[in-house]
C-alpha cells in the first residue's frame, strides 16, 4: 500500500514536471502569426531613401536595419552587429557581423556592403541629414574579414553609438542599380518587412521579410521573421478620422489626443499606455538681440513661468514640467538638478522687473521699456491647435507679472527659417531625440545659425560640450552632461516647460506587444488575432 | 463655334502663364519659410543646410530658377516633389483622378437633389413643402464640411459600423464623402432653382401657355426650366471648378488621396514644385471648364452666339 502510494506520488511529481516542461515548450510556440497590422501616421509620409530623408521612423525601421539598437535599459545592443570593440583611445571601433545576413534582394549585407554605406553617409557630397554626425569624423572603414572591420576616427565620439544605431543599411546593389534618384521608389534594405506598395500621399504597405531572422534576443524572443503578415501606415491627418478608425478596428494603433483620453479610456476594446516624450517643449530666448542678451532679464523671465499650471492648462496634466533642458526619458537626465533649477516665483518675477527699469509707468497693466517706449515682446511659434494653447497659456502667465506676449504663429519652415536669421525674439518650439548631444546641436557656437536657434553659447560651454562628445566613460560623460544642463539652467536661454506624455492606444486583438523606455513599439512578435 | 473655343484656349495661355509666375515668385519671395529647413532637418548644421539647398538649385536666384521651370514645364517636366522625391505630374496624375472622382459624384448627385427640390418648391410655393423644404435646405446650408463629415462618420461608421471611415478602395468608401459635398451643393441648387424657377414662371409666356392648356408638368419641365438654367448652370459650373481643385477637407477628413489634400500638405512643407503643380492644374482646371460653361450656354439657350 505504502509502495503504491509512493508509485502514485512519484507519477504526479513526474506529471507536473512534463506538464512545467511542456507548458514552457507551449508557450514558446504559443506565439501566433498573421494579420495586417495598420496604423496612421500622417509623419511618416516622408522619402523612403534614408540618405535623403531628414526624418525617420515607422517606414524606415520596417525597411532597414541598423548596426546598432537600444534594450530596454538603453544599453546599445547588435541589431546587425554581433560584437564590437572600441580602442582605449576611442579612435577606432571594431565590428564583427553577425552571420547569415542577407539584404532583401538576396545580396549579402558583409562588411564591403556596411563600409559603402557609411562612407556615403559620412560624404559630405551626398549631404544625407541623418549621416551629418558623420562627416570629418569618420575618416575609413577598413574590411578585416568577410562580416568583419574598423571604423577609422578622426577623434573619439561618444554619441557615435546612438549615431551607429540609427543610420539604416540599404543595399548597395539595388541602390547602384536604381540610381539616387529612384532608390527612394524601390527600396531595400536587411529589415523585418519588405515594401509592397508606395501610394503616394495616401499609405505605405510591407509584407513580412521571410529571411529576416537578426531582431535583437535582447528584445524580442523570436528573432525573426516576424509574426505579423503585413505591415501598413497610413498618412491620415485629421486627428478624430484617425479615432473614429482607432475605434472601428481599421487600425489598430495609434495616440490618443488629451482631450479625447477620458472617451477612450471607457473603450474596452483597447488598452491604453503612457508614454512620455524623449524632448521637451521650451521657449527659447535670441540672446544675441537686445534685450535678451541680459541674462538677468532671461532668469527673471523664467520666474515668471509656472510649469506645473502649463502642464495643466495646456495639456490636461498629461505632461511633466522639466527644469533641465534633457528630460527624465534622455540619458544625462539627472534628478539632481530641478533643486538647482529656476523654479515659478510671480513675486521675485516682479521685484526683478522692477529692478531692471521694467515698470508699469502707463497704468494699463503691462510693463513698460526702461526707456519708457512700450514694451511688446514677439514670441514665434508654430500654427495648430496644440500650440496655439501652450501659447495662450504662457502668454496669460507672462501677462500676470505685467509682460505683453505678442503670439506669432507660422509653418514649421518658416520657424526655423526665421530662428536662422537671428531677427527673432522669444520662440516656442519643440524637440525630440534620444542622446544628450542633441545639447551640442543647440548650443555649440558653431550652430549658430543653424539649430542654434537661441544664438546662445559661451567658451566654457562650448569645451564642455566637446568634452562630452569626446568621453567614452559613461560615468565621467554623465558628469559633464550635468554640468553642461547646470551650465544652460544658470544662464537661461531657454525656459524649459514641458515633456509631455503621449498615450497610445493598441486595439486588444493585437497580441503580444510592448513599448520600449523611449516609447519605441515592440511589434515583431505581435500578430493580429482574427475576429478581434 | 470652333473658332470662339479656339480663341479662348489661345487667350487663356497667358492666363496661365501669369497665374504660375505669381505664384512661383510669392512662393520665393512673399511666403516667409524655406523648405531646405524641412529637407535638412531639426539638428542640420549651416554646412548642411546649405549643401542641401546647392543640391536643389534653391540657391540659384530666383529669376534662374524661373526660366528652367518654364523651360522643363515646356517640356511636361514640373519638376521633382521636394517632399516625395517623384514627378510633380506623376503624383498629380496619381491624385487628380480621385478628386475627379469626387466632384462629379457630388455636383451630379448634389444637382440633381437640387434641381428636384428647387422644382417642387418652386411649384408648391407657399405650401407646407415649399416651407419645410427651404427649412432643411438652409438648415444644411449651414453645416460646415468638415462638422458634417465627422458625425457621418461618428454615425454611420463607428456607431452603426455600416461604412467605412477613410480609404478609397471601395466604393463604400465614397459613399460619405460624396454625401458631405453633395449636402452642399443641394442646398445651393435647391435655393437657386427655386428663385429662378418663380420668376420664370411669372413669365408672360407661361401664363399664355397655361391659357393654351398645355399640361403645367410640361409647362415646367420643358418651357421654364430650360429657361432658367442659365444661372444654375453657371454656378455648377463654378462649383466644379472649385472642386476639381480638391476639396481640401473632405479629402483630409476622409482620408482621399485627391489634388487638395496633397496641395495643402505642400503648402505646410513648402514643397515649391508640388505647390506650383498644383496651381497649374487648378487654374487649367478653370479654364476647361469655363469654356464648357460657355457652350453649354450656347446649347441650352439658342439666343446666345459666340463670334
Amino acid at each position: 500500500m505504502v509502495r503504491l502510494r509512493r508509485l502514485f506520488l512519484m507519477g504526479v511529481i513526474l506529471a507536473l514536471a512534463l506538464c512545467a516542461i511542456g507548458s514552457s515548450v507551449v508557450a514558446q510556440d504559443a506565439l501566433g502569426t498573421g494579420g495586417t497590422f495598420v496604423i496612421a501616421d500622417a509623419l511618416s509620409n516622408v522619402e523612403l531613401d534614408p540618405f535623403i530623408t531628414s526624418w525617420h521612423s515607422w517606414p524606415h525601421y520596417a525597411l532597414f536595419s541598423t548596426l546598432l539598437w537600444k534594450d530596454k535599459e538603453l544599453n546599445y545592443v547588435g541589431y546587425l552587429a554581433e560584437s564590437w570593440v572600441a580602442s582605449e583611445d576611442g579612435m577606432s571601433l571594431s565590428f564583427t557581423l553577425k552571420q547569415g545576413l542577407k539584404f532583401s534582394d538576396g545580396t549579402p549585407v558583409n562588411a564591403e556592403a556596411i563600409k559603402w554605406n557609411l562612407l556615403r553617409y559620412a560624404d559630405e557630397a551626398v549631404a544625407a541629414p541623418a549621416g551629418a554626425d558623420l562627416v570629418g569624423l569618420l575618416l575609413d572603414v577598413v574590411i578585416t574579414g568577410e562580416n568583419s572591420f574598423d571604423l577609422k576616427l578622426a577623434s573619439p565620439y561618444a554619441p557615435l553609438y546612438n549615431v551607429l544605431a540609427s543610420l539604416e543599411i540599404v543595399s548597395p546593389t539595388a541602390y547602384e542599380a536604381a540610381g539616387a534618384e529612384n532608390f527612394k521608389l524601390q527600396p531595400v534594405g536587411a529589415g523585418p518587412f519588405i515594401l509592397k506598395a508606395i501610394n503616394t500621399n495616401t499609405s505605405y504597405e510591407f509584407v513580412r521579410n521571410p529571411d529576416f531572422a537578426w531582431a535583437s534576443a535582447e528584445i524580442y524572443q523570436n528573432s525573426g521573421p516576424v509574426n505579423l503578415d503585413a505591415f501598413t501606415i497610413k498618412f491620415i491627418e485629421d486627428e478624430q478620422t484617425i479615432l473614429s478608425a482607432l475605434e472601428t478596428g481599421e487600425i489598430q494603433y495609434s495616440g490618443i489626443p488629451t482631450q479625447n483620453l477620458a472617451d477612450m479610456q471607457d473603450n474596452s476594446d483597447m488598452t491604453l499606455t503612457q508614454i512620455t516624450e524623449t524632448g521637451i517643449r521650451y521657449i527659447g530666448f535670441n540672446t544675441s538681440k537686445a534685450p535678451w542678451d541680459n541674462v538677468e532679464l532671461r532668469r527673471t523671465m523664467s520666474y515668471a513661468i509656472n510649469k506645473e499650471e502649463f502642464a495643466e492648462l495646456a495639456w490636461n496634466g498629461q505632461a511633466i514640467p522639466v527644469y533641465q533642458p534633457l528630460p527624465p526619458t534622455i540619458w544625462g537626465h539627472n534628478p539632481e538638478l530641478d533643486a538647482e533649477s529656476i523654479h515659478y516665483d510671480a513675486d521675485k518675477a516682479n521685484s526683478m522687473l522692477d529692478e531692471l527699469g521694467y515698470a508699469d509707468v502707463d497704468g494699463d497693466g503691462f510693463r513698460e521699456q526702461p526707456d519708457g517706449s512700450q514694451w511688446v515682446v514677439p514670441m514665434a511659434t508654430v500654427n495648430g491647435d496644440e500650440w496655439k494653447r501652450q501659447a495662450e497659456v504662457i502668454q496669460a502667465q507672462f501677462s500676470d507679472v505685467g509682460i505683453n506676449i505678442e503670439i506669432n504663429t507660422m509653418e514649421l519652415p518658416a520657424l526655423r527659417e526665421l530662428t536662422t536669421t537671428g531677427t527673432h525674439d522669444l520662440f516656442l518650439l519643440l524637440y525630440g531625440f534620444q542622446e544628450p548631444s542633441i545639447l551640442t546641436f543647440f548650443f555649440d557656437s558653431g550652430r549658430k545659425g543653424g539649430s542654434n536657434r537661441s544664438w546662445f553659447s559661451t567658451d566654457e560651454l562650448d569645451a564642455l560640450l566637446v568634452k562630452a562628445d569626446t568621453d567614452l566613460n559613461r560615468e565621467t560623460r554623465f558628469q559633464t552632461i550635468t554640468e553642461i544642463s547646470r551650465t544652460v539652467m544658470e544662464n537661461a536661454p531657454w525656459i524649459f516647460l514641458v515633456a509631455p506624455n503621449t498615450t497610445v492606444g493598441v486595439r486588444n486583438e493585437m497580441k503580444n506587444w510592448s513599448f520600449g523606455p523611449q516609447g519605441e513599439f515592440y511589434y515583431w512578435n505581435s500578430w493580429i488575432e482574427q475576429g478581434g | 463655334m470652333q473658332k470662339y473655343i479656339l480663341r479662348r484656349l489661345l487667350i487663356s495661355i497667358p492666363l496661365i502663364l501669369a497665374i504660375i509666375t505669381i505664384v512661383f515668385v510669392m512662393l520665393r519671395v512673399a511666403i516667409p519659410g524655406d523648405p531646405v529647413y524641412t529637407l535638412a532637418g531639426e539638428t542640420a548644421s549651416p554646412e548642411l543646410i546649405e549643401a542641401i539647398r546647392q543640391k536643389y538649385g534653391l540657391d540659384r536666384p530666383v529669376w534662374e530658377q524661373y526660366f528652367i521651370f518654364l523651360g522643363n514645364a515646356a517640356r511636361g517636366d514640373l519638376g521633382n516633389s521636394l517632399k516625395f522625391g517623384e514627378p510633380v505630374s506623376s503624383v498629380l496624375a496619381k491624385a487628380f483622378p480621385f478628386t475627379v472622382l469626387l466632384t462629379v459624384l457630388s455636383v451630379g448627385i448634389g444637382t440633381g437633389f437640387g434641381l428636384l427640390a428647387g422644382v417642387i418648391t418652386a411649384v408648391r410655393r407657399g405650401s407646407w413643402i415649399d416651407r419645410l423644404s427651404m427649412l432643411i435646405v438652409v438648415f444644411f446650408n449651414a453645416f460646415p464640411t468638415f462638422w458634417l463629415g465627422l458625425i457621418l462618420i461618428l454615425v454611420f461608421s463607428v456607431g452603426l459600423r455600416m461604412l467605412p471611415v477613410e480609404g478609397y478602395s471601395t466604393w463604400q468608401h465614397f459613399v460619405l464623402p460624396v454625401i458631405t459635398l453633395s449636402v452642399g451643393q443641394t442646398a445651393l441648387i435647391a435655393r437657386l432653382t427655386r428663385s429662378s424657377l418663380l420668376e420664370i414662371l411669372g413669365g408672360d409666356y407661361v401664363r399664355t401657355a397655361r391659357s393654351k392648356g398645355l399640361a403645367e408638368r410640361r409647362i415646367v419641365l420643358v418651357h421654364a426650366l430650360k429657361n432658367s438654367l442659365i444661372p444654375i448652370i453657371t454656378v455648377v459650373g463654378l462649383s466644379f471648378a472649385a472642386l476639381l481643385g480638391g476639396a481640401v477637407i473632405t479629402e483630409s477628413i476622409f482620408g482621399l488621396p485627391g489634388v487638395g489634400r496633397l496641395t495643402i500638405a505642400a503648402i505646410a512643407d513648402l514643397d515649391y514644385p508640388m505647390i506650383q503643380g498644383g496651381v497649374l492644374l487648378v487654374a487649367v482646371s478653370f479654364v476647361f471648364v469655363n469654356l464648357a460653361v460657355d457652350v453649354i450656354y450656347a446649347v441650352v439657350d439658342p439666343r446666345i452666339h459666340y463670334e
